[in-house]
């Protein structure tokens, strides 16, 4: 019987209102992916504020970029406390990628204390992770120009060369921090974002 | 369980072995690269596996224990073979029909719901149908049996990029609610890259990989340093594939425990791509094959 | 195991609604019958043509078949007008030899458009990886086509088979040479006409199997059934008629036909509607005439062809006896039935190994 309804609103999605449409489809399990794709964003935004994406040239394991684009979210206050994460197949469906991906993700977020499960009701945020002052990043931020990069330039190095050497230093940091300690990638993660925010 | 396991697999046509020395155990859940160069026996190991080929020797077994082919197997799996086959003079309401009547579970408003999604005319024949259209029909009918574990032999190669990604968001939503075991072969590893979590890597109808992805990639290293170090660091590891350059060379090591960087060397952690590419440029590397045959695999064989 | 515990068995994803207790024979038959939907339409056209040939081609015969019971020939043959009639009957006999010969052929077309294909366009196609990943058994699935085809094409035989019988019928009342036991005749009776368009599609797929390629099965199975069918005309009916005890006796000659000796073993001349196999004559000790003999004896009777009482004379004149071996008429059934049996047989057998065959295809 649902899964009519889910066929027949599925049919014509325009005619029906997002939220009962969402419900019906989240009840209705397999082809509630084929609806995702033609019905269009908003119900997807209804149901979570968080859209992934993925570059799949970043070089990054896939589930670690769908980590950090969660704790980039709620550094930034897209997600907060008691918003719902998307849903497992709802990832799935519009990545197209590995569900055990997406589940080692959330997984590793929640070991990190960021979201928590309601069983029946999906994923949420629990609670914003400590964020980096402004004052503290304005300082880090003047040490790096007045110090480093200033002292890189004048050795000759070019952007591109400068850029090299950071990445590669910062690999050797993370994995150096890695192999004396496995549950690090917390702070390095924060770090790194609150860079990018910076 | 495991969704499929083979001991000794060996297919032979005329005189030669299309598959050879098989043994493998994948386990549930898992969404399998089968990939391999063409011709390395992917499809003849597929074959097997439903019941398509005879083994000329060792045993194929299916979720849990079930020999290939038989009749409980075949209820359990669903298999989309290379091109799609289906039968070109029937419109697709009619192909939909003998599927539906080739078995007894089979989901009617499951596979109408999906065409109807698909945009495939029911009534058009199968013949009439783009090469596109065709691998989604024949997928629908495959996943409206709902299998523990779908096996699609090339299933991408006539798609365009939207399909593909279509196809592999249906199979993958499969996988997450219905907790589908998948064994996509290809022999485009990237295609696959982003959807597996678990490579088997066939040249020349020998297995080369087999594993988690995630745990192969870990027992891979890819060394940079200086050129004339290369023997002497390469000594103590087994080299999968070294390049070199002027004054530099980078090798690919296999290692069962974490190793130690050596002094003036870069460490960096190999792709996947990377990985497949130098198993594929040589053949005879056996690097993690069969759940036993990692232990058996010496070392320095692999040296070489 | 029960339809609950397998609804169970395959996992939370399966909707109960989707497993369906239709009977297995029943989902087969609606698959063979989409699959060889244009098998059955062409056959049923050229049975159709067969069938229309048949009714329309018996025309003549029919009528003046009526004029020679309204003569009441049937009781006197001697009357005035019959002999005229009988000729014109033997006049008469080439369309039905050449519609006898279409039905001889009948087999050889089943077995190359229908067998032939059966396995080897899914083996060629590549469609076989979709049927024999479903979940039926491949022997199901090949006998369900088989007894679906085979059925259609039996009724189509029987049909076609009692149609020709109803032409052949009045010739044979007249007596013009048209018997029953004729080969082409015995051949294309309802009964065998069926079991020979059972085999030929039998050994059709079996070809097909074989060979992998359609097309080059379909020329095969044209040689080998073509060849089957030729046999059992040539030799199969003779050989067959052998098999039962025949029954000898001593008849008087009825003028020229007497030249069984030797001859065709389906002219000459026996009690009516009987398969002659031997003719000879004896002398006056009981003892067989030598060749030598029987040739003078008979080329005196030819020169006294008079009538029967002439030859009578001559033969009680010179001590000798007339005789014939013969299956009487009334075996037809029992030969027919016997020889289908066998046919069908080859067939049940032949898709046995094919079944076999496709079980272990590699």
């Amino acid at each position: 019987m649902c899964r009519s309804a889910g066929v027949i609103k599925g049919s014509y999605p325009r005619a029906v209102g997002g939220a009962p449409l969402v419900d019906a489809l989240a009840f209705c399990g397999p082809w509630r992916y084929s609806f995702t794709m033609t019905i269009g964003k908003r119900d997807d935004e209804a149901r979570s504020p968080l859209i992934f994406r993925l570059d799949p040239r970043s070089g990054v394991p896939t589930y670690l970029q769908l980590v950090h684009q969660v704790e980039h979210a709620i550094r930034l206050g897209y997600l907060v406390q008691g918003d719902r994460l998307p849903r497992l197949k709802d990832v799935v469906a519009s990545l197209s990628i590995n569900p055990n991906t997406v589940q080692k993700a959330y997984r590793h977020l929640e070991q990190e204390g960021l979201i928590g499960g309601r069983p029946g009701q999906g994923t949420f945020v629990l609670a914003s992770p400590e964020t980096v002052d402004l004052a503290t990043l304005n300082a880090l931020r003047k040490r790096l120009v007045d110090g480093w990069l200033r002292d890189a330039t004048a050795a000759g190095l070019d952007d591109d060369g400068i850029a090299a050497l950071f990445q590669s230093a910062l690999r050797d940091f993370r994995e150096g921090r890695k192999s004396r300690a496995a549950s690090s990638r917390d702070g390095r993660a924060s770090g790194r974002s609150a860079g990018g925010v910076a | 369980m495991n969704v499929l396991e083979t001991f000794g697999l060996g297919v032979r046509y005329g005189q030669t072995w299309a598959v050879s020395d098989c043994t493998l155990a994948i386990p549930e859940g898992r969404i399998v690269a089968l990939a391999g160069s063409n011709g390395a026996g992917k499809t003849t190991l597929l074959h097997c596996a439903v019941g398509l080929t005879e083994a000329t020797c060792g045993t194929v077994g299916l979720l849990g224990d079930l020999p290939a082919g038989s009749l409980d197997a075949l209820e359990r799996i669903a298999f989309v073979a290379q091109d799609a086959p289906l039968y070109r003079h029937l419109s697709v309401n009619e192909m939909v029909e003998v599927a539906a009547n080739l078995n007894r579970r089979f989901d009617r408003p499951f596979a109408s719901a999906r065409l109807r999604a698909l945009d495939i005319p029911v009534k058009r024949r199968v013949g009439k149908l783009s090469g596109g259209q065709q691998a989604q029909l024949a997928l629908t009918l495959a996943l409206a049996r709902h299998p523990h574990l779908l096996m699609l032999d090339e299933p991408l190669a006539r798609l365009d990029p939207v399909a593909r990604h279509d196809v592999m968001a249906l199979v993958m939503t499969m996988a997450a609610e219905e907790g589908v075991s998948v064994v996509f072969s290809s022999h485009v590893v990237s295609e696959l890259e982003r959807v597996a979590d678990y490579l088997v890597l066939m040249a020349q109808g020998r297995l080369q990989l087999v594993g988690p992805i995630e745990d192969i990639l870990a027992e891979h290293t890819v060394l940079n340093g200086p050129a004339d170090e290369a023997e002497r660091v390469g000594e103590h590891l087994c080299v999968v594939h070294a390049e070199k350059a002027a004054r530099r060379v980078q090798l690919l090591v296999r290692h069962d425990r974490p190793i130690e960087t050596p002094i003036g060397w870069e460490v960096d952690a190999p792709s996947l791509d990377e990985l497949v590419l130098a198993y594929l440029r040589d053949p005879s590397l056996v690097g993690r094959s069969g759940p036993v045959a990692v232990a058996a695999t010496a070392a320095g064989e692999l040296a070489q | 195991m029960t339809v609950a515990e397998s609804t169970a068995a395959v996992g939370s994803g399966f909707p109960s609604t989707a497993i369906r207790d239709v009977p297995e024979w029943r989902r087969l038959a609606k698959v063979v019958r989409l699959q060889h939907r244009g098998a059955f339409l062409g056959m049923l056209a050229l049975y159709i043509v067969c069938a229309v040939a048949i009714l329309v081609g018996e025309g003549p015969a029919r009528s003046m078949f009526a004029t020679y019971v309204a003569d009441h020939c049937l009781t006197d043959r001697i009357q005035a007008a019959c002999p005229t009639i009988s000729n014109n009957f033997s006049n008469m006999t080439d369309p039905i030899s050449a519609m006898l010969f279409v039905l001889q052929v009948l087999p050889v077309i089943v077995g190359v458009f229908l067998g032939a294909p059966l396995v080897a366009r899914e083996l060629e196609s590549g469609t076989y990886r979709f049927a024999f990943s479903q979940a039926t058994s491949r022997t199901r699935y090949l006998v369900a086509a088989i007894t679906m085809l085979g059925a259609f094409v039996a009724v189509g035989g029987v049909v076609l088979g009692l149609l020709i019988a109803g032409w052949a019928h009045p010739f044979e009342v007249v007596d013009v040479g048209e018997a029953i036991w004729l080969p082409g005749n015995f051949v294309t009776s309802w009964w065998l006409l069926a079991a020979w368009s059972v085999l030929g599609l039998a050994v059709g797929a079996f070809i097909g199997t074989i060979m992998r390629k359609t097309v080059s099965a379909m020329a095969t199975a044209l040689v080998v059934v073509g060849g089957l069918v030729g046999a059992a005309i040539a030799v199969g009916v003779r050989e067959l008629v052998s098999i039962a005890p025949r029954v000898s006796k001593t008849i008087t000659p009825q003028g020229l036909n007497v030249g069984a000796i030797g001859r065709q073993a389906y002219t000459g001349e026996g009690p009516r509607g009987a398969w002659l196999i031997r003719a000879w004559m004896t002398g006056p000790h009981g003892r067989a005439l030598s060749p030598k003999q029987s040739t003078r004896m008979l080329a005196l009777l030819s020169a006294n062809k008079t009538s029967s009482g002439s030859a009578l004379h001559l033969l009680a004149l010179h001590h000798v006896s007339y005789w014939v071996s013969y299956q009487p008429a009334s075996r037809f059934p029992l030969f027919q039935g016997i020889a289908g049996a066998f046919l069908v047989l080859f067939a049940v057998v032949a898709t046995v190994i094919t079944a076999r065959r496709l079980r272990h295809l590699a």
